[in-house]
């Protein structure tokens, strides 16, 4: 799968004028079959917005300007952006899936959960022997090492992490090739979390599928992911695999995300960055990180850094490196 | 014996909250605090971290202590004095001297008022000073959190970035010289590349004996970095207590061991091995018979699921886990 030159801005109308939020601005990668991307990045950065195009989920305010992001979906060859309604249908949950953010607080309250999974196998497959629906449900919540016992209940019974959990075996049960999390950890206990990522580490590692995680933790990323791409205001500015990223920041805002936070066993003072992420209405000229960055100079004020090669598989958007 | 008791800032003693859930025949009972006890010196400022998952009754405790709710028993004592029975001077004393801090800037400001009608209004109500003055008072708050009072006039709070916003409620609280700051989670709404300000700004007013702290966190990795004590809660029950670098580096009770190892590393060399057992129902650890965590706990014995762990005070420490009592 890869994606050339995306750019998708939200169209916010005011009474007389028109203006755009640049939230995924010029975006280039790819993806491989069997591994595990991270997108990390603030609030604000964009990167929700990009696994979102990403699934072919666009509509208003949210458009597409230019672009193309396809899919070799091993029979056939698509481009996400060119299909239409039913044939997205077609490709999201067998080919696709997607788990968005809160999504543990999307199950019907009024139906079991053994429910939603008959409704959707029998939506998305066209299979209606029930017996059959039943027994693959169960095989495969078993294979999660989930207990069956949760198939009578109602959401309501089942704790954050459980809902979270089923989801997520929603979400994989028709064994898509890529899955795009975004933020399913957030909110959740250290514990639950613990136990969220390793579901997911398990179920990529099963069905060899790509997972692609998107959150703004950093430590998550360590813990999970293969490969990387740090996302600011609307562009990827850093790509590499995690172990590169963590042991070598290049540039200076992944320097930033990965150690302004504390550590147990570390009691050295920490600092901020000055400033706040740049408004994706009129984003800052050059590099976008430059008025926050300690180390910019009169270039970065002026041009926009190019994401360019540094090393195999290393790529980083900075004058400096 | 009346000096002694007149330090003592604040003293949280045995305070347990019973809620009542469903109907009022069937009804079932949930103790979301279970006998927790705590003191602020007014001499020794500290910073305090109460740490525990969701459920474990940390905010509940928050909202006892700054008299939301009322405890079902126990009692706070503010300088000697039940807080649910002060009169109207002691009452406003107690809300100049102990101020609150949300989890959500946004949520503590009306997003119809410009935001520096809230700091005359708190300037005006607790102080007594006349409108020249009051300009001064303000803008000695904002220096301690790094802002300028002048860029923050006729803003509102939508004007502002969740840490900026976090730091002006900051001031605003700051504004009465308050002993004791209850802050209830007030980063986790903060991104990353911020946080550390507003956590700096807490370590800054501790050092210069300005006030003490009740940080509430989920985030034990910040309440290493600031705190000095730390309180460990699960289900409403405290489970370990002592100074902070000894708690978190060397940690006594089988769940603070759980929770310190579930915190992902920031470094992909050091992954977990182990898969991690979760539970699915949890609403009944709260009323369980003996230990809370036993159900979860790998060195839990027959006794851990009959008898409620006494607590055990070792040195400075105190740990409620029948692993420890001989």
């Amino acid at each position: 799968m890869y994606v050339r030159n995306l750019r998708a801005y939200y169209t916010i109308h005011k009474l007389y004028s028109e203006y755009n939020v640049y939230a995924v601005d010029g975006v280039n990668f790819s993806l491989k079959q069997n591994e595990i991307v991270g997108i990390a990045g603030e609030s604000g950065c964009g990167k929700s917005t990009l696994i979102k195009v990403l699934y072919g989920l666009i509509s208003p305010p949210l458009n597409v300007y230019s672009g193309e992001i396809i899919y070799d979906l091993g029979n056939k060859v698509i481009n996400i952006l060119s299909l239409g309604e039913k044939e997205l249908e077609n490709i999201w949950g067998n080919y696709l899936a997607y788990i968005p953010q809160g999504s543990m607080g999307s199950l019907n309250p009024t139906m079991r959960i053994k429910d939603h999974f008959i409704n959707l196998i029998k939506h998305k497959t066209k299979t209606f022997d029930k017996t059959l629906i039943e027994e693959s449900i169960a095989k495969y919540l078993d294979s999660l090492g989930l207990p069956i016992e949760v198939l009578t209940s109602y959401p309501h019974q089942l704790s954050g992490g459980m809902r979270q959990r089923i989801v997520i075996a929603l979400a994989t049960i028709l064994q898509p090739k890529i899955i795009f999390a975004d933020e399913p950890t957030t909110a959740l206990d250290v514990i639950v979390q613990r136990g969220i990522i390793q579901l997911l580490g398990r179920i990529q590692k099963e069905q060899k599928s790509t997972l692609v995680m998107v959150t703004h933790d950093m430590n998550v990323h360590a813990e999970l992911t293969q490969r990387m791409f740090i996302m600011y205001a609307g562009k990827i500015i850093e790509v590499g695999s995690t172990e590169d990223i963590f042991e070598e920041p290049l540039h200076p805002y992944t320097y930033f995300l990965i150690n302004s936070l504390p550590q147990i066993g570390d009691k050295s003072r920490k600092l901020s960055l000055s400033g706040k992420p740049p408004s994706l209405i009129n984003p800052p000229p050059g590099c976008r990180f430059n008025p926050r960055c300690p180390y910019a100079k009169d270039i970065c004020r002026r041009e926009e850094p190019p994401l360019r090669d540094v090393d195999s598989n290393r790529l980083v958007a900075c004058h400096m490196v | 014996m009346r000096a002694v008791s007149s330090n003592i800032l604040l003293d949280v003693s045995n305070v347990t909250k019973i809620f009542k859930i469903g109907g009022i025949y069937f009804g079932e009972k949930l103790t979301a605090v279970d006998n927790i006890s705590l003191k602020f010196m007014d001499d020794k400022k500290i910073i305090l971290s109460i740490v525990g998952e969701s459920g474990s009754g940390k905010s509940t405790l928050a909202k006892m202590i700054l008299g939301i709710e009322k405890p079902t028993s126990g009692s706070i004592l503010y300088r000697g004095k039940d807080i649910f029975k002060l009169n109207k001077k002691e009452r406003k004393d107690f809300r100049k001297d102990v101020q609150p801090i949300f989890q959500n800037p946004y949520e503590s400001f009306n997003p119809l008022r410009k935001v520096d009608e809230y700091l005359y209004s708190t300037a005006l109500s607790y102080l007594e000073v006349d409108r020249s003055s009051l300009e001064k008072v303000i803008e000695e708050s904002f220096s301690i959190v790094g802002l300028d009072f002048e860029r923050v006039k006729g803003k509102y709070p939508h004007e502002f970035s969740g840490g900026e916003l976090q730091r002006v409620a900051i001031a605003r609280a700051l504004i009465t010289k308050p002993h004791l700051l209850i802050a209830d989670e007030p980063v986790s709404m903060v991104d990353a590349t911020l946080r550390m300000s507003i956590l700096n700004i807490f370590s800054e007013l501790k050092e210069k004996l300005y006030s003490s702290i009740m940080y509430i966190t989920h985030d034990l990795s910040t309440a290493y970095y600031i705190s000095d004590y730390i309180m460990v809660m699960y289900r409403g029950s405290m489970v370990e207590y002592g100074n902070t670098r000894e708690v978190l580096e060397e940690p006594l009770h089988p769940y603070t061991k759980i929770l310190l190892e579930s915190i992902p590393k920031p470094n992909p060399k050091l992954r977990w091995r182990e898969e991690i057992k979760l539970s699915g129902l949890e609403v009944k650890e709260f009323e369980a018979l003996g230990c809370k965590f036993s159900n979860r706990c790998a060195n839990a014995t027959e006794k851990c699921f009959k008898e409620r762990p006494p607590e055990i005070v070792l040195n400075e420490r105190k740990v409620c886990c029948w692993l420890y009592s001989h």
